[in-house]
């Protein structure tokens, strides 16, 4: 019991956005050195990226599946069961099945390779709905990428059930980040199946100014090294609505952006901390307010479009380089487990998770 | 004939149908039922069209009315026709009838298809080449050298701009950096408040800055007790943006671009960084950017007055602008 509260506290630490206090900066993908490292395949990890790169997907944080499997004949039994779910949804209404052809009627689960990249992680799942014709209706992905912290100490957290004590890694799967692309209605029934089936919670992920911020002060010096190196746009919002001004857009060339960073974080390790964050943030915003006279510390970033993605506010991205998917996933995973609510494992004395 | 005009009736609202068909005055409008849904109207009047053996110059001449009527529907760009000839123009030259007829005279070589319409103290035409449905419009504020033309090709623009340099007598025209879908905005600008010691008289002072209603109570996102405490630099505030925007209406105009390569200026939250130069093009946009400004002032969301540059768009007509770092003027020359 002392354990368990004692390992909650220390989550309640890590959670939410503003108390991380530094960050590791991943590259690019994921070289096969460590001992944890699982053997990757380059063609495999190539056409996973390549499906990944140049969508727009909005994120979503779920909590732990509970007795969820990734062998290939659950997949197939889960697959069967949606596509039921998504039928029954469709034809809804008067007999009248118009809605099969929006929501799709057909859920294929299938392992993605290449993008778990830890020993001890989960594999990570895609999900296609599709009409009876074929045409892809909604894309999810379901993956942890280099989520550490969270599977280490969450397998250590005793769980009685019935009488016995049991790992609660051997009953969850964690797959904290859910990118997901297509039909509204699609993507709502399947999160509701998901939460009826494996006693999941899912939510959306919005960046507030402060993730923006750590996005750009990690991301905007990588370069892709091509003949022409894309600027850095910054967009503030004015918080006043309908006073004739919407946005402020600021583009950087990549040189400006790189040697203000280099006077930031002089070091160049991959280790970056808060306050270098907030003053590279603190000083572009003051130069454009010596210029412009307006408090650009008083309007909040909606979006940057770097080099290697387009990041927008209402947890919209869109990955623009395959070779710094896993650098983006990964810390996606890191704030969709910072943003998992684990109060539910706290003081109660009854320490079974709640239904 | 049909499917250009059926694709023209579609930007139709429901309630534009009956003011428009009436003012275009080619069909019998009492055949015409309102009441119906929007596309059995717009089947009735195609069939009603084709009962009238209506043609194609009809349907530009539509088109022409629904922009007249929808001007921000259009992104305008300004053009300025320089060195004068010297020709001796009457009011009669520029009625719509005969305006259209020497415009088409100068375009005969390319047999286009030219529609204009006096509306608003300005003429309002449509140039298209004869197999094109793509048409190019302008506005032209007669006895001014200026004209406001949508977008369209290169060539089109060109083959029009000299006809009407011909027609109204310049030899040369230049575009000018000044876009807005706000043509009364241009108007605005280009022939009263950028040079207000000539007196443009021919609008009558349709385009004239109107006076500024009295503000209404803007939200103050941030807590409104506050408002109390700083009663005087509200009043201050107040004073400096009517100084810097006048008691007059600002033009609406949708973006400002403004690219500044100048020495970082934020060495209060980086001290360390050398004196390099930061080069980055920054974009105001909105619906009413320089009213937008205003408003940022009222609510507290400035320091102090605006720059000039921002402030003076209105009167200068300029909405791009590069900012360097002055250079240092060495006045003392010692020998050599």
């Amino acid at each position: 019991m002392e354990s368990v509260k004692k390992t909650v506290s220390k989550y309640k630490c890590n959670t939410p956005f503003p108390s991380t206090r530094q960050r590791t900066v991943r590259r690019e993908q994921p070289v096969n050195r460590s001992i944890r490292r699982r053997t990757i395949s380059a063609k495999d990890t190539d056409r996973t990226c390549m499906d990944i790169t140049r969508k727009t997907w909005q994120i979503y944080s779920c909590s732990p599946l509970y007795h969820f499997d990734s062998d290939k004949s659950s997949l197939k039994r889960y697959s069967r069961l949606l596509s039921a779910t998504l039928t029954a949804h469709g034809r809804r209404g008067m007999g009248i099945s118009t809605d099969e052809q929006e929501t799709g009627t057909k859920a294929v689960f299938t392992v993605a390779m290449g993008l778990a990249v830890l020993s001890d992680e989960p594999d990570a799942i895609k999900l296609t709905i599709n009409t009876n014709e074929g045409k892809s209706v909604a894309e999810f992905y379901f993956c942890s990428v280099e989520a550490e912290p969270v599977i280490k100490d969450m397998a250590e957290i005793p769980v009685k059930r019935k009488g016995r004590k049991q790992r609660l890694a051997d009953q969850f799967t964690t797959l904290p980040l859910f990118l997901c692309k297509g039909n509204l209605t699609t993507r709502k029934h399947v999160f509701n199946w998901l939460k009826t089936e494996f006693d999941c919670n899912i939510r959306k992920i919005e960046f507030s100014c402060l993730s923006l911020t750590w996005m750009l002060a990690m991301w905007a010096n990588i370069s892709l090294k091509q003949k022409k190196s894309k600027s850095t746009k910054i967009s503030w919002k004015i918080p006043v609505p309908d006073i004739g001004i919407n946005t402020i857009e600021t583009s950087f060339t990549a040189e400006s952006i790189s040697k203000l960073w280099t006077n930031v974080h002089p070091s160049g390790s991959d280790l970056i901390s808060v306050e270098e964050v907030e003053n590279f943030i603190g000083g572009i915003e003051d130069h454009l307010t010596q210029h412009f006279k307006i408090k650009f510390q008083m309007l909040p970033i909606t979006s940057l479009n770097l080099e290697i993605g387009l990041f927008h506010n209402e947890g919209k991205i869109k990955v623009l380089s395959m070779r710094h998917v896993h650098t983006v996933l990964t810390h996606l995973s890191c704030l969709a487990i910072e943003q998992l609510d684990w109060t539910q494992y706290s003081t109660s004395s009854d320490t079974t998770p709640t239904t | 004939m049909e499917r250009r005009l059926t694709r023209i009736l579609k930007r139709f609202s429901k309630i534009e149908f009956k003011y428009l068909l009436s003012k275009w005055g080619k069909m019998p409008v009492w055949k015409i039922d309102y009441t119906r849904t929007k596309y059995e109207i717009i089947q009735q009047i195609c069939v009603t069209a084709q009962e009238c053996h209506l043609k194609m110059e009809d349907v530009f001449y539509l088109e022409l009315l629904y922009v007249i009527e929808n001007t921000n529907k259009k992104n305008w760009r300004a053009i300025k026709m320089n060195k004068p000839l010297g020709l001796s123009l009457d009011d009669e030259n520029f009625e719509a009838s005969a305006f259209k007829k020497c415009l088409k005279q100068k375009l005969f070589p390319t047999s286009c298809d030219v529609q204009v319409e006096e509306q608003k103290s300005a003429l309002w035409g449509r140039i298209s080449r004869l197999n094109s449905v793509y048409g190019l419009f302008f506005v032209h504020f007669p006895y001014s050298p200026y004209v406001l033309v949508t977008n369209s090709s290169l060539e089109l623009t060109s083959l029009f701009m000299k006809a009407l340099c011909f027609v109204v007598g310049y030899s040369d025209f230049e575009p000018i950096e000044l876009v807005s879908n706000h043509p009364e905005s241009l108007a605005q600008i280009l022939l009263h408040t950028q040079n207000p010691n000539e007196a443009y008289t021919y609008d009558k002072g349709t385009y004239k800055p109107l006076p500024r209603h009295e503000d209404t109570a803007l939200h103050r996102f941030d807590d409104t007790r506050l408002e109390i405490c700083h009663m005087n630099r509200m009043v201050k505030t107040q004073k400096i943006v009517k100084q810097q925007f006048t008691e007059k209406l600002q033009p609406k105009i949708p973006f400002v671009n403004v690219m500044t390569t100048t020495r970082f200026r934020g060495k209060r939250f980086i001290p360390t960084a050398d004196d390099f130069n930061l080069e980055c093009c920054t974009c105001l946009s909105g619906n009413d950017v320089l009213e937008g400004l205003r408003k940022l002032t009222l609510l507290g969301l400035t320091h102090g007055p605006l720059p000039k540059f921002l402030t003076s768009i209105g009167r200068t007509g300029l909405q791009n602008f590069k900012i360097t770092d002055r250079r240092a003027v060495d006045t003392d020359r010692s020998s050599a």
